[in-house]
C-alpha cells in the first residue's frame, strides 16, 4: 500500500497536479512526508518544538515553490533538499539571536533546548553528547552523517539531495567521523 | 586498556543514532500545515494593509517635514529682510540729524 502510494506521489499526473496548486494534491503530498520531514528536522533540530515549526515551512515553502521543481530529481530528493535549507536557515537565525547572548558560551557546551523523543531512554546521555558534537561540525559533514545515520540513506541518494558526487559524500562522512571520534575520545578521556 | 575502553566508548556512541525510533508528527501541527495552504500559503495577518499604512506614514512624515523647512526659511527671510530695513531707517534718521545738527550749527 505504501509502495503504491509512492508511485503515486512519483507520478507525472500528481506532480502536475501539485504545480496546479490543487490542495487535494498537497493534501496527500503532507499525509504522506509528513513524518519524513518531521524525523529529519528532529534529527537536525533536536527539538520537537521547532521541528514542527520547520515542518510548517517546509511545506508551505514546497507549495509556494513547487512551480520550479524541473523535476530532474525525484519529489523525494526535492523535499529533502528544501527540509535541509529549512533547517540551515533555523540554525542561523538560533546563532544569530544568540550572538550577543550572556550565557552562549555554556549554552553551546550543555544544548539546554534538546529535547529528541526518538531516542531510547538508555541512549539518552549518549546521544545528547553524540548530538553536541555532531551540532559543531561544518554543515555539509553534519547533513552527510545525519542523512546516513538517521535516515539510513545510501551514498547515491545524499548525493543527488546535496547535489554533489557520491565520492564527495563518502569522503564528508569519513571526516564527519573522523572529527567526532577525536572530539569524543577527548570527552571520554576527561571524564 | 583504558585506550581501548575509551575507543569501545566512542564507536558505541558513533553508532547510536542507528537505533532512533522513528516518531510520528503531531497531528495539530499537521491540521496547521493544511490550514495554511488552504489560505493559499499567506500569513494571517493581511500585510497589505498594514504596508499601506507604513508609506503613508512615511509620505507624511516627510511632507510635515518640507513644511517646516520651508516655513523656516521663509521666517528667516521675512526677519532678515526686517533686520535690514530698519537698519536702513536707522541710517537715514541719523543722516537726517546730522544734517539737521550741521544746519542750526550754521
Amino acid at each position: 500500500m505504501q509502495t503504491e502510494i509512492r508511485v503515486k506521489t512519483e507520478s507525472k499526473e500528481f506532480i502536475a497536479g501539485l504545480k496546479s496548486n490543487s490542495t487535494d494534491s498537497f493534501k496527500i503530498l503532507v499525509e504522506i512526508s509528513r513524518d519524513m520531514v518531521y524525523n529529519l528536522c528532529l534529527n537536525y533540530l533536536q527539538n520537537t518544538e521547532e521541528a514542527e515549526d520547520t515542518m510548517q515551512e517546509v511545506f508551505v515553502t514546497i507549495y509556494k515553490s513547487i512551480k520550479d521543481f524541473k523535476e530532474e530529481s525525484s519529489l523525494k530528493t526535492y523535499i529533502y533538499r528544501i527540509t535541509i535549507n529549512k533547517c540551515l536557515d533555523n540554525i542561523r537565525k538560533k546563532k544569530a539571536k544568540k550572538r550577543f547572548g550572556i550565557f552562549t558560551r555554556y549554552e553551546e557546551e550543555h544544548n539546554p533546548d534538546f529535547n529528541h523523543p526518538g531516542i531510547i531512554q538508555e541512549n539518552k546521555e549518549r546521544a545528547e553528547i553524540l548530538y553536541r558534537y555532531i551540532n559543531k561540525l561544518p554543515f555539509s559533514q553534519k547533513t552527510a552523517f545525519v542523512l546516513a545515520e538517521t535516515e539510513s540513506l545510501t551514498y547515491k541518494e545524499i548525493a543527488e539531495i546535496m547535489e554533489t558526487t557520491k565520492g564527495a559524500v563518502e569522503s564528508l562522512i569519513f571526516r564527519a567521523k573522523k572529527n567526532l571520534r577525536k572530539m569524543l575520545t577527548k570527552y571520554y578521556k576527561t571524564q | 586498556m583504558e585506550t581501548k575502553k575509551i575507543g569501545h566508548e566512542v564507536e558505541e556512541t558513533l553508532g547510536i543514532l542507528k537505533k532512533n525510533q522513528r516518531q510520528e508528527s503531531n497531528p495539530y501541527t499537521y491540521n496547521k500545515v493544511i490550514m495554511k495552504l488552504n489560505r493559499n500559503g499567506k500569513e494571517k495577518t493581511e500585510r497589505k494593509y498594514s504596508v499601506v499604512i507604513k508609506y503613508s506614514l512615511l509620505a507624511l512624515i516627510v511632507i510635515l517635514n518640507l513644511i517646516t523647512i520651508i516655513k523656516f526659511n521663509i521666517l528667516n527671510e521675512v526677519q532678515q529682510t526686517d533686520k535690514q530695513s530698519k537698519a536702513e531707517i536707522l541710517k537715514n534718521l541719523e543722516t537726517i540729524a546730522n544734517e539737521y545738527n550741521l544746519f542750526i550749527n550754521y
